[in-house]
């Protein structure tokens, strides 16, 4: 592991919805009682109009659905997770979990994943257990996917929503293997072949990721960089059997 | 799944013409497309197709075979040649450097790479994913890293990428074209950067900077740059949280 050192930043406080007409901003204020307060903006980039989403109690976790109409969000205290629809400003808001984190959208907007508190047995320094789940969001039935309460940092494939990939701690709460599960099949296969760092050089930034293409993951071992794929079929073989058919 | 655009050459180039477990070739097909009328005019393609081939082969089968194999494929499943599994594999080794942080381009064609060298400073290079080439475009410094999940350094078009270089008290926003390694300074100043973002459809970057001074230290101010007219506009005024996602 190389020396700790250097500027790191965690993530991200601004997000632009799908199709970049709005910015979410995780946002502070203070009130008339002067206690601080947690909450989202968003803000038009074409017209710059701010509008508040969320007053207060925002963790800072949320996600945009595919189709830029609907936010999820994180709040606390309550570790509960809260729809938000948009429809010019907003429309409603829906509670869908509590005991609950970082929720996100599958490309597809049916499905979201999030990290359910207290499902098993805390492991090595967790206080609580924290499991992948999965919400339909028609139905609202919820599937519990892994169970040994040491899930962290999810992430769906952005082209198929059947694939989520995350990380299970192992021996510690800094290392990790990276998994995919695949919901149709009900299966997790290991993608990493060996622990891989859950922070670098001090901070937690998930050092793996999907292609944009959702074709393979990209991870750091051992400090050198993974790509593990395909995990989307190109269909060259149409394309070479239509050649062959029509020429 | 239709729509291909890339042919088995490009495949083959794509995986370093390095057919093992990882690389296949697969067919997938429906029966019948999706439109109808382009459905009719392949069948009939196909059909007349294997009519000539008889009327030259003299063997009647032949008349038929382009249209069984395309009910065969459909019917065994999508996998004709090959596996349909996955691998693993390196793209970079510690003896180049030890690869702390990288972002995909948005075409999933590169890699933005940075490596921590000798001096304990980081060197960031863009690897072609398709031929492994690695090319530095970045003088070596202290650039900020960012997560790869929750942060977007390169432009919707895959044609810039944002890097944030910390030379206390100095900070500057580097926009590089990586076509040509062309470098434009945003911004240099004595602040913090939060969090930066591309747009994901225009040629706009929107960050937070600390404005020491501002009310308390750790109020950020966010600003949106606009790459074709060259200009920075603040676009809210408090405080902004470190991330998203913790």
């Amino acid at each position: 592991m190389a020396s700790a050192k250097k500027y790191i930043k965690g993530g991200l406080a601004l997000r632009f919805s799908p199709e970049g007409r709005y910015l979410l901003i995780h946002s502070c204020n203070t009130d008339e009682k002067n206690e601080t307060r947690w909450g989202l903006v968003s803000v038009d980039v074409e017209t710059l109009k701010t509008s508040v989403l969320v007053e207060k109690n925002a963790s800072g976790a949320a996600d945009w659905s595919p189709d830029g109409k609907k936010i999820a969000y994180h709040i606390y205290p309550g570790f509960e997770i809260w729809l938000l629809y948009l429809d010019g400003g907003i429309r409603k808001k829906e509670k869908l979990a509590s005991n609950s984190d970082c929720p996100l959208f599958s490309p597809d907007g049916e499905h979201l994943a999030f990290l359910g508190y207290g499902l098993s047995k805390p492991r090595l320094d967790l206080e609580v257990a924290q499991d992948l789940c999965v919400l339909e969001l028609n139905t609202g039935k919820v599937r519990q996917i892994t169970f040994n309460g040491t899930c962290f940092n999810v992430g769906f494939n952005p082209r198929r929503s059947d694939l989520i990939a995350y990380m299970s701690l192992t021996t510690s709460v800094e290392k990790g293997k990276l998994y995919l599960y695949k919901l149709k099949e009900g299966k997790s296969i290991s993608i990493s072949n060996k622990e891989i760092p859950l922070n670098i050089n001090g901070s937690f930034t998930g050092i793996w990721d999907w292609s944009p293409d959702g074709r393979y993951i990209a991870y750091i071992q051992d400090g050198e960089l993974w790509i593990a794929g395909p995990f989307i079929r190109k269909s060259i073989g149409m394309a070479a059997l239509h050649s062959w058919l029509l020429f | 799944m239709w729509g291909s655009d890339r042919s088995p050459k490009h495949l083959l180039k794509e995986t370093n013409g390095n057919l093992d477990a990882s690389n296949y070739w697969v067919i997938e097909m429906k029966l019948f497309h999706p439109l109808p009328i382009i459905s009719l005019m392949r069948f009939a393609v196909r059909f007349a197709l294997g009519y000539f081939v008889n009327r030259i082969a003299r063997k009647p089968i032949l008349t038929f075979l382009p249209l069984f194999l395309l009910l065969a494929s459909s019917l065994i499943g999508k996998e004709v040649f090959g596996r349909s599994d996955w691998s693993r594999r390196r793209l970079t080794t510690k003896e180049q450097g030890f690869c702390v942080n990288f972002h995909w381009s948005r075409d999933s064609k590169s890699i933005l790479l940075v490596r921590e060298t000798k001096s304990k400073r980081y060197s960031v290079w863009i690897v072609d994913f398709a031929s492994g080439k690695r090319r530095k475009i970045m003088e070596d410094g202290n650039y900020i890293l960012f997560s790869p999940r929750w942060t977007s350094l390169w432009s919707y078009d895959s044609r810039y990428i944002v890097m944030v270089e910390k030379e206390k008290p100095i900070l500057k926003i580097w926009i590089v074209d990586v076509r040509n390694n062309q470098r434009k300074l945003l911004t240099e100043n004595g602040y913090d950067v939060n969090s930066i973002s591309w747009s994901p459809r225009e040629l706009k970057l929107v960050y937070t900077v600390d404005k020491v001074g501002y009310g308390r230290t750790s109020d950020y101010v966010v600003y949106l740059y606009d790459l074709s007219l060259g200009v920075s506009k603040e676009i809210y005024k408090r405080r902004v949280g470190s991330s998203f996602l913790t």
